[in-house]
């Protein structure tokens, strides 16, 4: 049985370095994905979005509400616009995310107490500048009357600790669990590396199977594992499975070691996870090759399942908000599984007793290759598929 | 025949013979049709929720007076924010929050009442679920609102306890007035944010793995695209043909995708139809040259759909639509524009939800129509090459 199962495993490795679709959709792919997210999201998050000003004031202090906002961590100052139609246009040509407006007798109106109204105008076309620059304008939307208070209240002869009680009577302190910096690429990726990995793996292993079907080299397979359908499938997977942990181990430790990502519980049990994770979805590639033995059509079901698995993870829009018809669906996806892992895992920092129970609803999937053995096993045989 | 006659002749041949290849072609039918039109309905009636309302979150009043009562009952009144359980201490409200059973903490200190009462600033604890963007934004988002709005009322309070009149105090609780207007996407939802992005996915990514599967399907056979009726130099002729076959399926899908869904399922849909339609012809036509540039180097059908899909991550983040675009690097910012799918997101984006007019995406218009120019150039040079190669 050994023997055939070396048999196997050099058999599968010739056909891997013989076609180069095997190395480029896994290793150049992979590593394609790591370099480009973490270079590209090399600087957390996003810093100095650009903001624009309409400002018909002209006075020292809208002059100095401008340089403030310029002090903001996420916005800046990029355009000064002489009417609200311009800045509106700028806006639409995707060059500011938000802008606002001073009226004119700004200055004027607030020494004579007549209360003038600024107007802040956001782009929510783009989530996440649009969010993270109305963030600083609204607060210093919130300040810039503070500043105004205490100069008001210093007049009248209130020392500072009474300014600052009567200006600002409630502070929020924020904790913002288990990743205090809001470290966006650390939650994004922690499920988009584990996501696309998991897509890769059904891919390649529904192509694996798919391509003996397509090419009629499947009998000469069962044959180098001794007619054996088991030992010859393990001796197929087997040689994926070390590869796609060496991947996932390289994106470990490119996210909590390299990158620092938090990790707030046990990495140890976070690996054994992720393995668990790996060798599922290749069950799950098993399992497709096998209710349909025709090749074409086992990748598009996993690219339909891979990509929406993402999706249903829940991480990006949470699965709570989604219609209860669709909700119930995620427990067909182990990746939901393993983002909850995760979530408990980095983010809460809960113990391995804990994060357990995840562990056989990821693993309860690698049944599903028994369902479709028969099937397969004959179709393997007896190849009575169509080959396209 | 008429020298004039005979290339528009062969250029008919070739469309009629590329419609008819895509639709015996089960791989074709199945990505074009059944994907292109299923994938936007299932994307948008998976985000139909849109905004995050209502995000349970557990409060622990140590201070139990009137005032931290106040702010308990405006923070359940937003509507960001739904008050679920109230816990008599933080043990119990950070097993609710470990279980997921809610995703903020907000703990009021039992000295609450009595340092706003001496005048001094009073301290509330909020613990965020950082395990998606959208629920640290709504939770933070509905206690930030109720934090200011009652300040006003204590400001007002003291400014009266000061001895002011109920004018004057108001004139120094609000020296400045604001107001937020979220002028293109009223709705502030995840969806309308996310799905003009990935209906131009859609578009893109089902035009590339099709004519991808086609080309492979053809190399496959050991055919080529040049029928034996047509003199073998008449390259230009085979490009346009299939070119214009896809253009006419892809029309259709864009108008599908891009003016009726928006429609249906309720999306921002502020787009000028003109405006539109100009900018679909040059999408359609960037992805479809594209596509057969890079098509021509597979040697089987399905060869692309292994290798790919999880490209379409990285076309999503090159928008720079999911990420600001001035925060992407300047290497990736050059590789974005090899493809169709970023002129053609931002200008779908300023279009549809914007209603951006031509003269705005002007940029994205000519972007797409140089890739147009430059990809039936390489479309052709591929194809020779191919031709070669057999």
């Amino acid at each position: 049985m050994i023997k055939n199962l070396r048999a196997v495993v050099v058999r599968e490795l010739q056909r891997f370095f013989r076609n180069p679709v095997y190395l480029i959709s896994t290793v150049g792919m992979m590593t394609l994905i790591y370099v480009f997210f973490l270079t590209f999201l090399n600087e957390g998050t996003p810093q100095n979005l650009p903001v624009g000003v309409v400002d018909n004031d002209h006075s020292t202090i809208s002059r100095r509400l401008v340089r403030e906002i310029n002090t903001t961590p996420y916005a800046e100052i990029k355009g000064h616009y002489n009417s609200f139609a311009e800045a509106r246009d700028a806006m639409q040509r995707g060059e500011i995310y938000s802008f606002f407006v001073i009226p004119d007798n700004f200055y004027a109106d607030i020494l004579a107490f007549q209360q003038p109204k600024i107007s802040f105008y956001m782009n929510q076309a783009y989530l996440l500048g649009g969010s993270l620059t109305m963030k600083e304008l609204t607060t210093m939307a919130n300040l810039a009357p503070a500043a105004v208070q205490r100069e008001l209240l210093r007049a009248r002869g209130y020392n500072d600790n009474t300014i600052m009680g009567l200006i600002q009577p409630i502070v929020i302190d924020s904790h913002l669990v288990g990743n205090p910096y809001m470290n966006y690429p650390a939650y994004l990726l922690t499920t988009v590396f584990p996501g696309i990995l998991g897509l890769i793996i059904l891919l390649v292993t529904t192509y694996s199977i798919g391509s003996e079907l397509k090419h009629r080299t499947s009998r000469q397979w069962l044959k180098a594992g001794g007619k054996s359908y088991f030992v010859s499938l393990a001796g197929k997977l087997f040689p994926y499975t070390l590869l796609y942990i060496i991947l996932d181990l390289v994106g470990i430790i490119l996210m909590f070691n390299l990158f620092k990502f938090p990790m707030a519980g046990n990495l140890g049990f976070y690996m054994v996870g992720s393995i668990l994770f790996i060798i599922t979805m290749q069950c799950i590639g098993v399992f497709f090759a096998g209710v349909m033995p025709v090749i074409s059509t086992s990748i598009s079901l996993s690219v339909l399942y891979g990509i929406l698995a993402i999706t249903m993870s829940g991480f990006t829009f949470p699965l709570e908000y989604m219609p209860p018809a669709i909700r119930g669906l995620a427990v067909l996806f182990p990746l939901r599984s393993f983002y909850l892992f995760t979530v408990d895992t980095t983010l809460l920092g809960l113990s391995v007793a804990q994060t357990a129970k995840y562990l056989p609803m990821i693993a309860v999937f690698m049944l599903l290759p028994l369902l479709v053995s028969k099937r397969l096993h004959k179709a393997l045989i007896y190849q009575n598929y169509p080959t396209v | 025949m008429n020298k004039f006659l005979k290339p528009l002749l062969d250029i008919w041949y070739v469309v009629s013979l590329e419609i008819y290849r895509i639709f015996h072609d089960k791989s074709a039918i199945l990505i074009f049709f059944i994907a292109g039109i299923l994938y936007p309905i299932l994307y948008s009636y998976i985000y139909s929720g849109d905004n995050l309302t209502d995000v349970p979150v557990a409060v622990v009043d140590n201070d139990n007076s009137a005032d931290s009562k106040r702010f308990v009952r405006k923070l359940d009144a937003t509507p960001e924010v739904e008050v679920a359980y109230r816990c008599t201490n933080m043990d119990e409200a950070r097993s609710l929050f470990e279980k997921h059973k809610v995703h903020g903490v907000l703990f009021i200190p039992n000295d609450y009442n009595n340092r706003l009462a001496n005048l001094e600033q009073a301290y509330i604890s909020l613990y965020c679920d950082m395990s998606s963007f959208l629920y640290y934004r709504a939770v933070y988002l509905g206690t930030n609102m109720v934090m200011l709005n009652d300040m006003r009322e204590i400001e007002l309070r003291r400014y009266s306890a000061l001895g002011m009149t109920d004018g004057q105090a108001q004139q120094m609780v609000q020296p400045i007035l604001n107001e937020s207007v979220d002028i293109f996407s009223p709705s502030q939802g995840f969806r309308s944010f996310l799905l003009p992005i990935f209906l131009i996915l859609i578009l893109h990514q089902t035009l590339f793995f099709g004519v991808t599967a086609l080309s492979g399907t053809a190399y496959e056979d050991g055919r080529h695209y040049i029928p034996t009726f047509i003199k073998k130099n008449s390259i230009f002729r085979v490009v346009i043909g299939r070119g214009i076959a896809y253009f006419i399926i892809y029309a259709g899908l864009s108008v599908y995708g891009l003016m009726l869904i928006p429609h249906l399922f309720g999306l921002p849909h502020e787009a000028n139809i003109p405006t539109l339609l100009g900018f679909i012809v040059p999408f359609v036509l960037a992805t479809t040259f594209f596509s057969m540039t890079i098509g021509a180097f597979f040697r089987s059908r399905e060869a692309a759909l292994v290798m790919f899909p999880p490209f379409t991550i990285i076309l999503l983040f090159v928008t720079g639509i999911a990420w600001p675009e001035n925060n992407i690097p300047i290497f990736w910012k050059a590789f974005s524009m090899l493809f169709p799918s970023t002129f053609g997101a931002q200008g779908f984006v300023a279009i549809n939800t914007m209603g951006a007019s031509i003269g705005q995406v002007a940029p994205q218009i000519v972007g797409l129509w140089i890739q147009t120019g430059v990809y039936f150039l390489l479309a052709c040079m591929s194809l020779r090459w191919t031709i070669k190669r057999l």
